[in-house]
């Protein structure tokens, strides 16, 4: 498995990645998002997306799983664990014991694998195992759900020292919580197809304002909103539309019909 | 100082106040372990919405339960100092899945509201114990005041930037009283009386700005004691 620089793939240039810094460091947060954002809209398999995602977030593995499907059907997962993991998971049964997987679940909050709690010897000796396998120690998981119940839990896990684990978890944690969302959504319309967004009146007039060159503080004015009020509906905007930024979205809702200047 | 979990919050008031209170965090994956709370809860519940404050509710068996109680939301649940009663509690959902709100206030003045985002999520069902409501203000602004600290740590711990959440207009007095941000984006008279749908802003200087009210809020409430002693 190459590992594929970051700078490679975001611009031309940019600083070379050394062993001790944070990717978060050198490249901005919406450089970041953008950057993964593409990796899921562009890469043509989701295999491909993961895998990608996985080397430019620079963790060890990520993987996404979802919920079973309606009716009879394979749960749909996808992660870069190595071959070797994999065998030994199934042969040990291990799908009994992967806390991971049953709480996450079981869980709306995003939460580290240290606050799993064990109930049985053989879960921590599962743990002990996966460690013993390249995976972990440290994990966060994001689970993830969509209007028409569809739900899917997005897992990243490395053995970066307590230190640099910390380091990167507050500088990329948010970015991790609208990745794992995004990587959903290319799931559900391969799944289920596309649905054609639903965009509110106000969202729109927003996105209207966007377009016509004003921005979040100027249309909070118009509008007689806050600022925050009107972040907040291009984020929907943003959301609704799989959009990383609202030149993006403008751009999506005029090719959809959505929006017309 | 970030209240994370239970223990943290109990060292924060203890600070504060010199006694104890506690919050505990259900999601299915414990609902097991509190299913006594939840049961209180769930009471709790039928006694202020239905019957206290009259809304379109449904109860059984004594509780009131929507099916959004399905979607695995996250309780957040005020207790006293033994996790025992239940003074407070409210319910919280991403407004990426499946949310109360979206759903029913679709017809929300001046228009719709149907905001989704990964750093947005909704809370309902905010309630206090019917002890405390028939407490004096300041022990209802404690209360309240200790709850939405733990909705804003919560909220603060998972990336969560914004909070919708319903609610008629004493409690937006009351919101404004404590020092949250909250911004009405609508209303909707379906049930009867006005019903009011906000938004707040959530941040480390929001909720440090209402921490600082529970110093005041408690020290008021020391003070009505001393008072009537």
């Amino acid at each position: 498995m190459t590992t594929v620089p970051l700078d490679s793939l975001s611009r031309g240039g940019g600083k070379k990645q050394t062993s001790t810094s944070t990717m978060a460091a050198s490249v901005s947060k919406q450089d970041l998002l953008t950057e993964a954002f593409s990796i899921v809209e562009n890469t043509p398999d989701m295999d491909g997306v993961i895998t990608t995602l996985r080397d430019f977030l620079q963790v060890d593995h990520l993987v996404y799983y979802s919920s079973q499907l309606p009716g009879p059907s394979v749960p749909y997962i996808r992660l870069t664990y190595p071959g070797s993991w994999i065998k030994r998971y199934l042969q040990m049964g291990y799908g009994e014991v992967d806390l991971v997987i049953r709480e996450g679940f079981k869980r709306t909050l995003p939460f580290e694998w240290k606050e799993l709690e064990f109930n049985s010897p053989a879960e921590a000796a599962f743990l002990a195992d996966a460690l013993a396998h390249g995976i972990g120690p440290h994990g966060y998981a994001i689970p993830v759900s969509n209007k028409h119940f569809y739900r899917g839990l997005f897992t990243v896990c490395s053995s970066q020292s307590e230190q640099a684990w910390a380091t990167f978890l507050s500088s990329t944690q948010s970015a991790l919580i609208q990745i794992a969302n995004r990587v959903h959504s290319r799931v559900v319309v391969e799944v289920f197809g596309p649905d054609k967004p639903q965009l509110t009146t106000r969202e729109l007039e927003c996105l209207r304002w966007i377009a016509l060159g004003k921005g979040a503080t100027e249309i909070a004015a118009i509008l007689d909103i806050s600022p925050h009020t009107t972040r907040d509906y291009l984020k929907s905007v943003h959301y609704k539309l799989d959009c990383v930024s609202s030149a993006q979205a403008v751009t999506k809702a005029i090719r959809l019909g959505l929006l017309t200047l | 100082m970030r209240i994370v979990d239970a223990v943290s919050l109990r060292r924060f008031a203890q600070s504060a106040r010199g006694s104890c209170v506690m919050i505990v965090i259900v999601e299915p994956h414990n609902a097991e372990k509190h299913s006594n709370l939840l049961e209180q809860m769930f009471r709790l519940r039928a006694r202020i919405f239905h019957d206290h404050l009259g809304w379109d509710v449904e109860v059984a068996d004594g509780k009131e339960r929507d099916k959004y109680d399905g979607e695995g939301p996250v309780y957040v649940i005020y207790t006293d100092r033994h996790g025992l009663k239940v003074k407070g509690s409210l319910r919280l959902l991403p407004t990426t899945g499946p949310t109360l709100l979206a759903d029913i206030f679709s017809d929300t003045v001046p228009d719709a509201v149907d905001l989704q985002a990964p750093t947005i999520w909704e809370c309902t069902r905010f309630c206090l114990n019917d002890n405390v409501l028939h407490g004096d203000k300041e022990e209802i602004l404690f209360a309240s005041t200790v709850l939405l600290i733990a909705l804003g740590d919560v909220a603060l711990k998972a990336g969560i930037e914004s909070i919708i959440g319903n609610f008629d207009a004493s409690m937006l007095h009351l919101w404004r009283r404590i020092g949250c941000e909250v911004e009405v984006l609508g209303c909707t008279s379906r049930y009867g009386r006005p019903i009011y749908l906000g938004l707040h802003p959530i941040s480390e200087a929001i909720v440090g700005r209402i921490k600082k009210k529970l110093r005041g809020a408690q020290s008021a409430v020391a003070e009505a004691r001393v008072m009537a002693a």
